[in-house]
This record gives C-alpha cells, sequence and structure tokens, in this order.
C-alpha cells in the first residue's frame, strides 16, 4: 500500500494506493494530523482491496471526525470495495463517493 | 523432687554453685558450733552454779540447825528440871520458865517463847498452861486454865507416848498479844515418880526471825531460799504470799513439777541434790535449785539460783561468735564471687568467640592469654583448633568451587548438545516431522536430528550413544556430524552407515552408538531405512500404530567394514513413523518397574493428536508412570508425519508479515481461473482476515499455516491449516450493525465479513489441527 497526503488549512486529502491491509492499515491514521481537522477525504480510487483492518481504521477516524465536529468522507470508492462497506453496514454512517 | 532440684543446681551459674556450697557448709558449722558450745557450756555452768550455791545453802542448813538446836535445848533444859519436881508449884514454874527464856535470850535464840502444860487428868484436853513470853527484855508470865487443848492447838493430835522431841508444823501462835508464825518443839514430861506423862514443855521459834537469819545469807549470793517444812508447806518462800499458805507439793502439780517433786521426796528422806526447773515462780527463767535437808527439824531448805546470769554471758559469746562467722561468710561469698567471675570471665569470652566460630566468622579475636591455667589450656586449644578449622574449610571450598566447575562444564556440555538438535520442525506441505529430547541429569548421548538430503529427500535419525558423561557426548558430536555429512553426500542409508561405522571405529574409543536412519522421498513417499542395533520404530496407518517389524544391524562404531540391510516400504498420505531411545520405555518408577513397550502402544493408540502432540502426551504418559523417580537416562522421541499434499499447496509462517505472499499466491491463483472482480475481492477479504486470525492468535509462539486451493462443484475453495489452538470462527457471535459511529464496536467485524461474503464455511478438527475451508460460488 501506498499513499500520499495534501495538507489545505483546515482539510486533508489522503490518496490511498494497493491494499489496506492488516499491517499497512494503521499508517491510515498514523499519517493524518487531527489537530483542528474540519474535513478530511480519503481518495481510494487506486485501492483495489479494503480488509477488516482497513475498515477498522476507517471507523477509527470517523470517530475522530466526529468527536471534534468535523467531517470524513472517502471519494472514488470502486464497485467491489463498496461492496464490502455495505456488507458491514459502514455506508450508513460514513460519507462514501 | 531431689533429682529435680539436682538437675535445676547443676543449671546455675558456676558462681552460685561454688557460692551456695560454701555457704551451706559454713552455715552447718555455725550450727555445730552453736550446738556444741551449748551442749559443753551447760556441765560447766551447772558446775560453777552448784559451786557458787553451795556455800549459802550450807550456811542457811547450818543456821536452822542451830536454831533448832537452842529451841530443843531450851525444852530439854525445862524437861529436865521438871522431871525433878514432884508436884506443881506455880512459883516454880514460873522460875523454871524465866531462865529457860533468859538463857533463850542470852543465846540470842531464835525462840520466841516457851510454855509448860500439866495434864489435869487423864484427859489432856484439859489442864493448866504456864507460858512466858519475852518482850523487849520484859519478862510476862502468864497462867490460863485449858479447858480445850486441841481447839486451841489443831495440829497436835496425839499425847505422845515415848519421851521424844516433836516439832509442830508452823503455825501462828495466837496465845499473846501479837501474832506471830512459829514452829513449836514439844517434848513430854513426867514429874518425878510419875509414871505417866504429866504434860508437855514448848518452846516456839519465831519464823520472822528465822527469815531475817535466811535473807542475810540471800544477800551477796547467787539465789534465794525456800524452807519447808515435813509437811512441805513453805515456812520461807521468796514469795511471801506463798509463806504457810502453800506447799511444794501444790507447786509441783505446774509446769516442771516431776524435778520438785523429786526433790521433796530426797528432803523427806534427808538427802540433798539439786534439780533444774525450766519454768519457776521465782524467776522469770529457768532455774537451778540445790536443796538439802535440816535434820533435826524434818525441814527442807532449797536455793534457787536464776540460770540467765549464767547463761546469758555465754549466749552473748556465741551470738558474737556466730555473727562474727557469719559476717566472715559474707565476706567469703564476696570473696568467692570475685575469683569466679574472674576465672569465668575468660570462659565466657571463649564462648563468645566459640559462638561467632559457629556462625562462620573466624575473624572473632581470641582473648590474649596470659594465664596457664586450665582455662589457659583451653585457650590455647581454642586457637589450634581456629586454625585447623581454617585450614580444612579452605581445602573444602576448594573442593567444591572445583565441583561446582566441573559441574557448569557439565551443564555447557548439555547445553552444546541441545543446541545441536534442530528445533525448526519441517512444515514442508508433504510432510512434518516433530522430535524432543529430555535429558537427564547426567550428560547423556541420545540424539536425534532430521535434514533434507535435497529438495525431495528428508532423513531422519535417532541415536543412542552407549555411557554418559562428556565422553558420550563428544562421541554423539561426532556421530551426529559424521552421518549428517554423510549422507548429504546423496548415498544410500546403508552407504551412510558403512562409512561413518568405519569412521567411529577409526576414532578408537570404546564406545559405539545404536542408530535408526530413514530417508523419505518426499514425492512418491517411498521410505528406506536401516537400523543398526537401535530400538525397532513404531508406524502408524489406518490401522493405529504398530511397531515396525525391521532388521537389527549391529551397532556402529563396533566393528570395522560390516555391510548393513536396507530395508524400504511406502509410505501413504496420513501414516506416521515414531522414532524413539530407550529411556522412553526403559525408565523406570520408584519400584524399578520399566514402562514397557505395552505402555507405549497403549498411550500412542489411545491418543490420536498431531505429531507434536503424541510426543507430549507419550512423555507425560511416562512421567505419570515414573512418579517423581529420578530420570536415568536421556528420553528422546520423533515423529514423522507424511501428508502427501496437493502440488499447489502453499505453507508459510504464521506471521502478519507474510501476509503478501499469501494474497499474492490466491491472487495468482484466482487470475489463473479468471474469475470476475466481484468473485476475487471476497476471496481476497475473506483469505486476508482468515490469515491474520490465524497469525495472530493460533500459535503462543510460531507456527505454520498450510493452504491450498481447489475447484469443486461449481464453488472455488481455499482451505487452510495450522496447528494452533481450537479455534472454529463459525462460532463467533454477529456484531450488531445498525449502531451510530460512536456505539460501532470495532472487534469480530472481519469474522463477520468472512460468514457475509463466503457461500460456504467448513471447519473441523483434525489430528489436533484446526482446518477451515471457505467456498465461493463462481
Amino acid at each position: 500500500m501506498e499513499y500520499k497526503t495534501e495538507k489545505d488549512g483546515d482539510k486533508i486529502v489522503c490518496t490511498v494506493m494497493g491494499r489496506i491491509d492488516t499491517n499497512s492499515a494503521p499508517q491510515l491514521l498514523e499519517a493524518i494530523d487531527f489537530t483542528d481537522l474540519k474535513e478530511l477525504v480519503y481518495n481510494l480510487a487506486d485501492v483495489d482491496y479494503v480488509f477488516s483492518a482497513g475498515l477498522r481504521i476507517f471507523l477509527q477516524a470517523q470517530k475522530v471526525m466526529s468527536a471534534n465536529g468535523g467531517k470524513m468522507k472517502l471519494i472514488n470508492v470502486q464497485p467491489s470495495v463498496k461492496e464490502i462497506f455495505e456488507i458491514v453496514g459502514f455506508t450508513n454512517i460514513m460519507d462514501i463517493e | 523432687m531431689f533429682l529435680r532440684s539436682r538437675n535445676w543446681f547443676r543449671r546455675q551459674s558456676l558462681t552460685f554453685r561454688i557460692g551456695a556450697s560454701i555457704s551451706v557448709c559454713v552455715f552447718l558449722g555455725v550450727v555445730w558450733l552453736w550446738s556444741f558450745l551449748s551442749m559443753h557450756s551447760r556441765p560447766i555452768i551447772k558446775a560453777h552454779m552448784e559451786g557458787l550455791a553451795s556455800r549459802p545453802l550450807q550456811d542457811a542448813v547450818a543456821d536452822l540447825e542451830t536454831a533448832g538446836w537452842e529451841t530443843e535445848s531450851a525444852a530439854l533444859t525445862i524437861k529436865n528440871t521438871l522431871k525433878e519436881l514432884s508436884s506443881t508449884d506455880v512459883n516454880m514454874m514460873k522460875h523454871l520458865l524465866h531462865s529457860a527464856m533468859q538463857t533463850l535470850i542470852h543465846d540470842e535464840s531464835d525462840a520466841a517463847h516457851a510454855w509448860v502444860y500439866v495434864f489435869e487428868n487423864e484427859d489432856v484436853s484439859v489442864g493448866t498452861m504456864y507460858s512466858a513470853v519475852m518482850e523487849e527484855d520484859n519478862f510476862q508470865f502468864k497462867t490460863t486454865q485449858v479447858t480445850d487443848f486441841y481447839k486451841l492447838y489443831p495440829w497436835f493430835k496425839a499425847v505422845p507416848k515415848e519421851e521424844n522431841v516433836f516439832w509442830s508444823e508452823p503455825y501462828i501462835a495466837e496465845s499473846f498479844d501479837e501474832k506471830a508464825p512459829v514452829v513449836t518443839c514439844l517434848i513430854p514430861f513426867k514429874f518425878q515418880g510419875s509414871d505417866k506423862f504429866d504434860g508437855l514443855v514448848a518452846v516456839s521459834m519465831n519464823l520472822e526471825v528465822i527469815r531475817n537469819d535466811i535473807s542475810k545469807f540471800e544477800k551477796d549470793s547467787i539465789g534465794k531460799f525456800w524452807v519447808i517444812s515435813p509437811k512441805g508447806q513453805f515456812i520461807i518462800h521468796p514469795n511471801e504470799k506463798l509463806q504457810n499458805t502453800t506447799t511444794i507439793q501444790k507447786i509441783a502439780e505446774g509446769k516442771g513439777g516431776g524435778m520438785l517433786q523429786q526433790a521433796y521426796r530426797d528432803l523427806q528422806q534427808k538427802k540433798a541434790g539439786s534439780i533444774e526447773i525450766p519454768v519457776s515462780t521465782v524467776y522469770d527463767s529457768s532455774v537451778m535449785v540445790l536443796y538439802a535437808p535440816v535434820k533435826d527439824l524434818g525441814w527442807g531448805v532449797g536455793f534457787v539460783c536464776s540460770k540467765k546470769e549464767f547463761e546469758e554471758p555465754l549466749r552473748d559469746l556465741q551470738l558474737k561468735i556466730v555473727s562474727f562467722m557469719l559476717i566472715w561468710l559474707i565476706v567469703l561469698l564476696l570473696i568467692i564471687n570475685l575469683i569466679c567471675r574472674r576465672s569465668v570471665k575468660p570462659l565466657l569470652d571463649l564462648s563468645k568467640v566459640a559462638l561467632e566460630y559457629g556462625r562462620g566468622n573466624f575473624e572473632a579475636e581470641l582473648p590474649e592469654n596470659i594465664s596457664h591455667d586450665e582455662i589457659g589450656v583451653m585457650n590455647d586449644a581454642f586457637h589450634r583448633m581456629r586454625k585447623n578449622l581454617l585450614q580444612h574449610i579452605d581445602l573444602v571450598r576448594k573442593a567444591a568451587s572445583e565441583q561446582q566447575r566441573t559441574q557448569s562444564e557439565l551443564e555447557i556440555a548439555q547445553q552444546i548438545q541441545q543446541s545441536a538438535l534442530p528445533v525448526e520442525f519441517p512444515m514442508h506441505g508433504e510432510v512434518e516431522v516433530y522430535a524432543r529430547m529430555t535429558a537427564a541429569k547426567m550428560v547423556g548421548g541420545d540424539f536425534y536430528d532430521f535434514f533434507f538430503v535435497d529438495d525431495k529427500h528428508l532423513a531422519v535419525v535417532i541415536a543412542d550413544v552407549s555411557g554418559k558423561g562428556i565422553p558420550a557426548a563428544l562421541y554423539m558430536m561426532n556421530a551426529k556430524a559424521l552421518i549428517r555429512n554423510t549422507a548429504k553426500t546423496g548415498v544410500s542409508v546403508s552407504e551412510v552407515f558403512a562409512r561413518v561405522n568405519n569412521e567411529l571405529c577409526h576414532g578408537g574409543a570404546n564406545l559405539f552408538v545404536t542408530v535408526f536412519m530413514a530417508i523419505l522421498n518426499i514425492e512418491t513417499g517411498e521410505l528406506s531405512y536401516v537400523n543398526a542395533g537401535h530400538n525397532p520404530p513404531y508406524y502408524f496407518d489406518k490401522n493405529g500404530y504398530k511397531m515396525l517389524s525391521v532388521k537389527t544391524n549391529i551397532v556402529l562404531g563396533g566393528l570395522e567394514n560390516i555391510s548393513f540391510t536396507e530395508e524400504r516400504m511406502q509410505m501413504k498420505a496420513g501414516e506416521r513413523l515414531f522414532l524413539y531411545t530407550d529411556g522412553v520405555n526403559e525408565a523406570q518408577n520408584c519400584n524399578g518397574d520399566f514402562y514397557g513397550n505395552e505402555r507405549l502402544t497403549a498411550i500412542l493408540n489411545t491418543e490420536l493428536q498431531s505429531s507434536y502432540d503424541v510426543l507430549s502426551v507419550v512423555q507425560d504418559d511416562v512421567a505419570a508412570f515414573t512418579q517423581g523417580a529420578e530420570q536415568s537416562d536421556d528420553m528422546t522421541m520423533l515423529e514423522m508425519l507424511y501428508c502427501a499434499m496437493p502440488k499447489n499447496a502453499l505453507t508459510v509462517k504464521a506471521d502478519v508479515i507474510y501476509i503478501d505472499k499469501v494474497l499474492n499466491y490466491v491472487e495468482r491463483d484466482l487470475i489463473k481461473h479468471k474469475l470476475p472482480q466481484s468473485v476475487q475481492t471476497k476471496l481476497m477479504v475473506a483469505t486476508e482476515e482468515i490469515f491474520s486470525n490465524i497469525a495472530q492468535y493460533a500459535y503462543r509462539t510460531h507456527g505454520l499455516v498450510r493452504m491450498y486451493t481447489y475447484v469443486n462443484d461449481g464453488e472455488y475453495h481455499i482451505c487452510f491449516a495450522d496447528n494452533g489452538i481450537f479455534y472454529n470462527p463459525k462460532k463467533r457471535p454477529t456484531p450488531d450493525l445498525n449502531k451510530s459511529v460512536e456505539e460501532m464496536d470495532i472487534g469480530g467485524l472481519g469474522i463477520y465479513l468472512v460468514k457475509e461474503l463466503t457461500d460456504n464455511i467448513v471447519y473441523r478438527r483434525d489430528n489436533g489441527r484446526n482446518i477451515l475451508d471457505v467456498g465461493v460460488k463462481i
């Protein structure tokens, strides 16, 4: 898995590539500075697979953002990946495009 | 009781015991001295008192005798004159009496007055009394008609029948103006020519006068007098109240009266003597009484002396001596105490030092030895003891450290030996090998080994070197290396043994090794093996564990240039080979019983676990049998399981770092089968989840995961197998997904995902392995 982050004021866009698995998933939290963050966007256009560890990470990020009064968004999610989010019910609690 | 007090005494300090002993001796000496003085002083006192008392007594007796004699002489004179008269002539009588009284007064006699009584007729109670009294040199004469003489003198009982002198008992004379205590000397008389007694001549003695005389003798003497009448009445007594009122017999009724009665009896028999009376009416102390009779009067005189005056100085002396001795005893005790303390102190010092030595502190300084007495000898002995002990301890210490060094060397040897054994058990897809060696306390010669000769051939070895200790360990290391190196040249098992045997025989050591070695072709399952004097192995097939019938060759290292018989057999999937050393079947319990092959066969067939578990189960069973008896030999076991897995199988270590390897393996296979993206995603997610789950939870330390894929009945399957702890993912609860972000739990999602993504999940526990098979419709 690879990723890069772009910070624009109180907004961060994190672009991820590859598989989000057990080993790599925690980096997606560690890479983000949540201080005064109002908007967090994960661009999953190049993500083939999101495994359960990745799901946990997105749930944690969502909890932190909700607690801070910010927003989190997952964009460009592939249909096969989105299906995984649907199965665990995350489409109800997350903004997924 | 005596024993107990003796034991108590023995427990006391030396000072106390010596002091107490000497005190008792001195005390007994004082008591003896006291008794001795008391006993021996008594006769001395008595003699002394008798000497002092006899003179006044003799004087008193003489005085009384004189008084009696004078009174009696006066009476006799009158009687003799009357004897010459023929009739009663009053003038004559008056003259007679006057002259008699004058004589008495002239002679300073004690006589008080005299009278003559003339009977009227035969009746003696009626008569005429002629009496005379001298009062201050005036002579008075009186004539009295007596009508009842006995009333006047009641003590006068009868008319004497003979012309004897008769002395009256003391009485108060009332025939005068002044009453006076008197005793009267009576003599009957006859007128001339008369043949019967015509009257009595009486001369009285004034007892007051006698008392005065006697009291003179008491002056300057050591005692006081008493005088008794013949009937025992006190005529004179120091206590005037007793005079004329009390008899000696009455006093004798009191305490100590026996002696007094004795004195009275002696006096009646006119005998003198002395008595001692503890209680006296005269003195408030014990007294000595010397007594003597006054012969004519029939009286007795007693001289009472207080012993107190004589005994007191002696008692003072005794007290002084005893006090002096007691003071001396105290001084003696102080001196003994001082000496004992001085003598005992070095002993106490020595005992302190001895205690320190006992604690192992040999630095404790012994007291300076200055004396040459017994304690000095002991001190010297302590010096020598300390020196010898230190030398001895030094020797023991050296020996102990030598032994410790040897022991630690042996332990290191054991560690090296253990570390030479492979512990990474291969799970090669086609074959699994497990082994363990439990070394006995001593370094032994057991070993096992397994290694790939090439890509297809796995060799397993179990061996037992004869003997124990360092030589056996060295021999074992050599044998193990030779076998491994020779086998890796690719020759047959029998050839390996032939070469190794010759090498070992060249070594020259008088040791040998029993070896069983097998080489398995993991692709075909062909097994070739040789047994060189080792225990025949067990073989597991569909009928369970059975001892394998193998041809036994000679041990390695015994005889040079030997050829070994090699045997072959075909292993099928799931079959096992179990190797062991005699440490297993010959394990002994406390009663000396062997564990034996029957028990081994039984336990192997009761528990069908994974190979690793089989070894544990056998070891636990042996331990339960030996019940803590010390393990006498190394216990070594090895099991090889032939799996004959599909060719596409993947075996990886159960670790998340291998997750990419696993995912790539699955992805490649999925692409090969040209499955749609959605199916691919499902299987990839399921694979990632199942593998990371096994990697994180199945093993405590490390283990392997084996997986393979297959297509069956329109479903694509992935099968996972691990030797980890029992875990059935199907039994996990389904998480509640209708929760808000805050409430949603992170755990349990993965397994839920697997269940949702796959169409078919099968879990089974097989031979100690978790086998999970997931299938997705294609």
